[in-house]
C-alpha cells in the first residue's frame, strides 16, 4: 500500500516579485487520498499546476512511479496518467455530457462513434450522482452543479494513476459531495489510484482523507496521518505557531447613505436584493459560488437589466444604460478578470490610469507630461511596483495590476468602488496593502462595496456583510457576528433546501 | 403517440429549422407575385448553379464550425478549373479522353487540397487569424490562376465531362445537384458518426477543452480546411465543366455568398453550432433569392447589396440568439 507514486523534490516556482512555491517536497502513494490544505494563496493550486503541466517553468524534480519525468504541458501530464479536474475548463459548451464525458477517446465501432454505448457507460458514471441531469443537450445549457459532475464523470472513465481534484465540490449539494466521496474511496481501493484533493472545508478532509499536507505562504509546512491529528491541529498548522497577525481594521466613522439598493431583481439570477453603503464603510457581499453575488454589481454598473427595484445614488435615482452613466455618477468597477476587463495590457501604466477619466478631458490635446505626474502620484500612494511609468501592464504582478486598476477608478473621482474577488490570485502582503488602501479610501469618505467568495477577506475588511445564497440576501451581519465561521454557515445552509427540492422534483 | 406530441414534434423541427419555414414562405410568395417563376427550366437553373455554389458552402460549413472563417473558396474553385483546363491542354494529344477526365479531376482536387492545406498550416500552426490566413490562401489561388494562362479565359473542351455536368435527370435535376446530394449525406454521416468529424464540432466550441481531452486539434484543424479546399475544387471542376471553360476571375466573390449561406443557416461564427442540411437549404434559399430578382425587375446591380442585407441580418439574429443563451446561462 505504501509505494509511492509520485515524488516531488523541491519544488519551486516564481512570478514576478513573488515566490508562489518555495522548494516543496512532496510525496504521493498508491491507493492514497492525500489533502492540500492553506489559506488562499498558500500555493496550493500552484503546486498542483506544476504537476499537471500548466507551469511548464518550475525548478526541482519530479519522480514518478520511479521515473524522472519534466512535466512541461498537461497533455503530457495525461498521457502520464495524471487528471485535474478544473471545472469548466474541462468542457467543451457545446457538445453533449455524454459527447464530453467521451471526448478524445471516443468508443466505436467500425468507423462510427458508437454513441448508444458511450451514452449508456456515461449515463451509469453519472447516475450515481443524479439521474436527472440530461445529456444529450449541450452542456452549456446545464447548472453549474450539473456540469460540476459531467466534469467528474468524464474524469472517473478515464484510467488514470493520479486525480487532482481542487475544490471539485464547491457546487456540489452534501449528497453529491457524499457519492463523490464513496467513488473516490472506490477508485483508491480497487485501482491503486493516488488522489490529491483540494478543499476549503477542513471538515472533508477527515472524511476521507488518508493523509494531510499543510501549505503556507508557499512553503510546505508538514505532512501527516490523517488519524494523528485533529482539526485543531490542522488549523494550527495552517495558521502558524504564534497567533498569526491577521489583519487589523482601524474603526471609521460612517457618513452619509451612499448607495442604497431595493428590491433588485433580475429573472433567474437575483430576486428582491435590498442592501445600502454609506460612505466611510466597506460592505461586504459573502456567499459561495452560483449565489449569483456578481449579477447585483453588474446591474449598478450598466452591464445588466433589472426587472424590478430601485437603486439610490448619491440622493438621486441611479439609471444607468452604460457604464460610461455609472462612471460619470462617480462608480468604479474592479471586475472578477482584471487582466482582461480591468486593463488594457498592451498599453503602459499611465495610460491605463488615465483611461476612465479621459472622457472628463476638454481640451483637445492631452499633456503627456501631465498624465505622468498625475500617475506618478498614484504610484507613490498605493507603492506600485514597476520599473517606470511606460511599463506595459501584463508585465506586473497580479496585485500591482489590481492597484493600477484601482488608480484608475481614484484617478476618474469615483465615489463608490465595487470589487469583483479583488485580491484572487495575489501574495498574501499585497493583500495586505490592498486591504489597507480599502481602509485608506473608506476614511477619505468613499463607499467600497467588496463581493468576494473569500471568507477570510470579507471577515478581515467589512464593517458590514451581507450573506448571499442562490441569488437572494439571507442575512446581513454587523459588529461580533462578522466571523470566519457564522458566516461560512449562512452561505451554505441552502444545500438542505436544494436537497428536497430535488428529491421532491 | 398523441397527436399534441406529434405536433410538438413537427414545430420543435421547424423551430429549430427556421429557414425551411422562410423557404415555404418564399416559393409562395413568388407563385403569386410571379406567372409560373417556378417552371422546371428556373428549377434546374437554381439547382445547378446552386449545388455547384454548394460544394463551396459545405467547405465553408466545416470551417464556420471550427470558429473559423475561409475567404479562399470561390478563388480556389477557379484555380481548380484553370488547372484542369491547363491538365486537359497538355495531355489532349497524347492521352485518351477518358484518362484526361480521370486526371483533370485528380489535379483539380489536389490543387484545391494544397491551397487548403496552406490555410490549414497558417491557422493552426502559425497562429494566424483564419481571417488573415485564408486571405493569403485566396490570394495565392488566385494568382497561381491568373499565372497559368496569363489571366486569360481558356476553353475547357472535354465533350463528355461538359455534357456529363449538363445532363438533366428527370429533366429537372442536373447532374452536379445530384453528385452535390450524395456528397451532402456522405458528409453529413461523416459529421455525425465518424469521430474526426465530432472532433470539428469539439474544437469549434472549445479549442482548449479539446486539446486538454487529448484531441489533436492541430491537425483537426489542417484537415477541416484541406476538406474545405478539395470541396471547393470540386465545386470549381463542376462550374468550369458547366460553362466549359477555365476561368481565373469565374469564383470571385463566391466565398461572399458561401458565407452568407451558412450563416442564414444558423451556424454560430464562434464556432461548434450548425447543420449541414440546413447549410444546403441556406445555399438553396439564396440561389432562389438570387433568381428571382430580375423576375421582380429589380436591377441585378443590385444583387451584391441585398445578399449583403440578408448577410448581416442573419448575422444579426445569429449574435442576439448568442447573447439570449448567455442570459439564460447567467454567470
Amino acid at each position: 500500500m505504501s509505494t509511492v507514486l509520485l515524488k516531488a523534490d523541491k519544488i519551486t516556482k516564481e512570478f514576478p516579485g513573488v515566490k508562489a512555491l518555495d522548494s516543496i517536497d512532496f510525496e504521493l502513494r498508491k491507493g492514497e487520498l492525500h489533502c492540500l490544505v492553506g489559506e488562499n494563496g498558500a500555493g496550493k493550486t500552484t503546486f498542483i499546476k506544476v504537476l499537471y503541466g500548466a507551469y511548464p517553468d518550475y525548478e526541482g524534480q519530479i519522480v514518478l512511479d520511479g521515473e524522472d519525468v519534466r512535466i512541461t504541458h498537461p497533455l503530457q501530464a495525461q498521457e502520464l496518467g495524471i487528471a485535474a479536474i478544473q471545472q469548466h475548463r474541462d468542457l467543451v459548451p457545446t457538445l453533449s455530457g455524454s459527447e464530453n464525458i467521451f471526448l478524445g477517446m471516443e468508443r466505436t465501432k467500425g468507423i462510427f462513434v458508437d454513441e448508444k454505448a458511450q451514452y449508456e457507460r456515461a449515463r451509469e458514471v453519472v447516475d450515481r450522482f443524479d439521474k436527472t441531469i440530461d445529456l444529450n443537450i449541450p452542456v452549456q445549457y446545464l447548472k453549474v452543479a450539473e456540469q460540476e459532475i459531467i466534469a467528474i464523470a468524464k474524469a472517473l472513465v478515464r484510467k488514470h494513476q493520479i486525480l487532482i481534484l481542487d475544490e471539485a465540490t464547491a457546487p456540489l449539494d452534501r449528497n453529491e459531495r457524499q457519492i463523490l466521496f464513496d467513488v473516490l474511496k472506490e477508485m483508491k481501493r480497487e485501482d491503486d489510484v493516488g488522489i490529491i484533493f483540494i478543499s476549503h472545508h477542513i471538515g472533508e478532509l477527515f472524511e476521507i482523507g488518508d493523509r494531510v499536507t499543510v501549505f503556507k505562504d508557499g512553503m510546505l509546512v508538514a505532512t501527516e496521518d490523517i488519524e494523528k491529528v485533529d482539526v485543531n491541529e490542522v488549523i494550527r498548522l495552517m495558521i502558524g505557531e504564534e497567533e498569526r497577525k491577521r489583519y487589523q481594521k482601524q474603526k471609521v466613522e460612517r457618513g452619509e447613505k451612499l448607495l442604497n439598493i431595493a428590491n433588485l431583481t433580475v429573472p433567474g439570477l437575483i430576486k428582491g436584493v435590498s442592501l445600502n453603503v454609506r460612505r466611510g464603510e466597506i460592505v461586504g457581499v459573502a456567499g459561495r459560488l452560483g449565489a449569483n453575488k456578481s449579477i447585483v454589481a453588474e446591474v449598478i454598473f450598466g452591464l445588466r437589466e433589472k426587472s424590478q427595484g430601485e437603486i439610490i445614488f448619491n440622493g438621486g435615482l441611479l439609471d444607468v444604460k452604460h457604464p460610461r452613466d455609472a462612471i460619470r455618477k462617480g462608480i468604479g468597477l474592479l471586475p472578477i478578470d482584471r487582466r482582461d476587463e480591468g486593463l488594457i495590457l498592451c498599453r503602459n501604466v499611465s495610460e491605463n490610469v488615465i483611461l476612465a477619466w479621459l472622457n472628463k478631458v476638454k481640451k483637445a490635446f492631452l499633456s503627456i507630461l501631465f498624465l505622468n505626474i498625475k500617475t506618478k502620484e498614484y504610484v507613490d500612494k498605493l507603492a506600485i511596483k514597476t520599473t517606470s511609468l511606460s511599463q506595459r501592464v501584463e508585465y506586473l504582478s497580479g496585485g500591482n495590476q489590481q492597484k493600477v486598476v484601482m488608480s484608475k477608478w481614484l484617478n476618474a473621482n469615483s465615489d463608490l468602488l465595487i470589487l469583483l474577488e479583488p485580491t484572487e490570485g495575489i501574495d498574501v502582503q499585497t493583500r495586505w496593502d490592498i486591504y489597507s488602501i480599502l481602509e485608506e479610501l473608506a476614511r477619505s469618505g468613499k463607499g467600497i462595496l467588496l463581493i468576494s467568495s473569500d471568507l477570510e477577506e470579507i471577515v478581515a475588511v467589512s464593517d458590514r456583510v451581507y450573506v448571499m445564497r442562490e441569488g437572494e440576501i439571507v442575512d446581513e451581519v454587523t459588529g461580533k457576528g462578522i466571523e470566519y465561521r457564522n458566516i461560512f454557515e449562512k452561505s451554505i445552509s441552502g444545500d438542505n433546501h436544494k436537497e428536497k427540492k430535488r428529491s421532491e422534483a | 403517440m398523441t397527436l399534441s406530441s406529434i405536433l410538438q414534434t413537427i414545430t420543435g423541427f421547424f423551430r429549430k429549422h427556421m429557414l425551411i419555414v422562410v423557404y415555404i414562405v418564399l416559393a409562395i410568395f413568388m407563385m403569386i407575385l410571379t406567372d409560373g417563376f417556378f417552371n422546371s427550366f428556373n428549377i434546374a437553373a437554381i439547382l445547378g448553379l446552386g449545388s455547384i455554389m454548394g460544394f463551396l458552402v459545405l467547405g465553408e460549413s466545416l470551417v464556420i464550425l471550427t470558429g473559423g472563417i475561409d475567404l479562399s473558396v470561390g478563388r480556389i474553385a477557379s484555380f481548380s478549373g484553370v488547372v484542369a483546363a491547363w491538365v486537359m491542354l497538355k495531355f489532349q494529344s497524347v492521352l485518351p479522353q477518358s484518362v484526361i477526365i480521370v486526371l483533370v479531376i485528380v489535379f483539380g482536387i489536389l490543387s484545391g487540397a494544397f491551397i487548403g492545406f496552406i490555410n490549414g498550416i497558417s491557422v493552426a500552426k502559425l497562429n494566424i487569424p483564419p481571417l488573415i490566413a485564408t486571405l493569403g490562401g485566396m490570394g495565392i489561388a488566385y494568382g497561381l490562376a491568373e499565372f497559368i494562362f496569363s489571366g486569360i479565359p481558356t476553353r475547357l473542351e472535354i465533350k463528355a465531362f461538359s455534357t456529363a455536368v449538363r445532363l438533366k435527370v428527370l429533366n429537372i435535376f442536373p447532374l452536379s445537384s445530384i453528385i452535390f446530394i450524395i456528397f451532402a449525406i456522405a458528409l453529413s454521416i461523416y459529421l455525425w458518426k465518424v469521430k474526426s468529424g465530432r472532433y470539428i464540432y469539439a474544437v469549434g466550441g472549445s479549442q482548449e477543452a479539446a486539446f486538454l481531452s487529448g484531441v489533436k486539434t492541430d491537425k483537426v484543424l489542417i484537415w477541416t480546411y484541406v476538406m474545405s479546399g478539395i470541396l471547393s475544387a470540386v465545386g470549381g471542376l463542376l462550374l468550369a465543366g458547366w460553362m466549359r471553360v477555365g476561368d481565373a476571375r469565374a469564383g470571385g466573390g463566391y466565398e461572399f455568398i458561401a458565407i452568407t449561406a451558412v450563416v442564414m443557416a444558423g451556424f454560430s461564427l464562434f464556432g461548434g453550432v450548425g447543420n449541414i442540411w440546413d447549410a444546403v437549404i441556406g445555399i438553396m434559399t439564396l440561389q432562389t433569392i438570387r433568381k428571382i430578382i430580375p423576375h421582380l425587375r429589380i436591377s441585378t446591380f443590385f444583387e451584391e447589396g441585398i445578399v449583403g442585407g440578408i448577410l448581416l441580418i442573419a448575422v444579426m439574429i445569429s449574435v442576439v440568439s448568442v447573447r439570449r443563451m448567455h442570459t439564460i446561462r447567467g454567470n
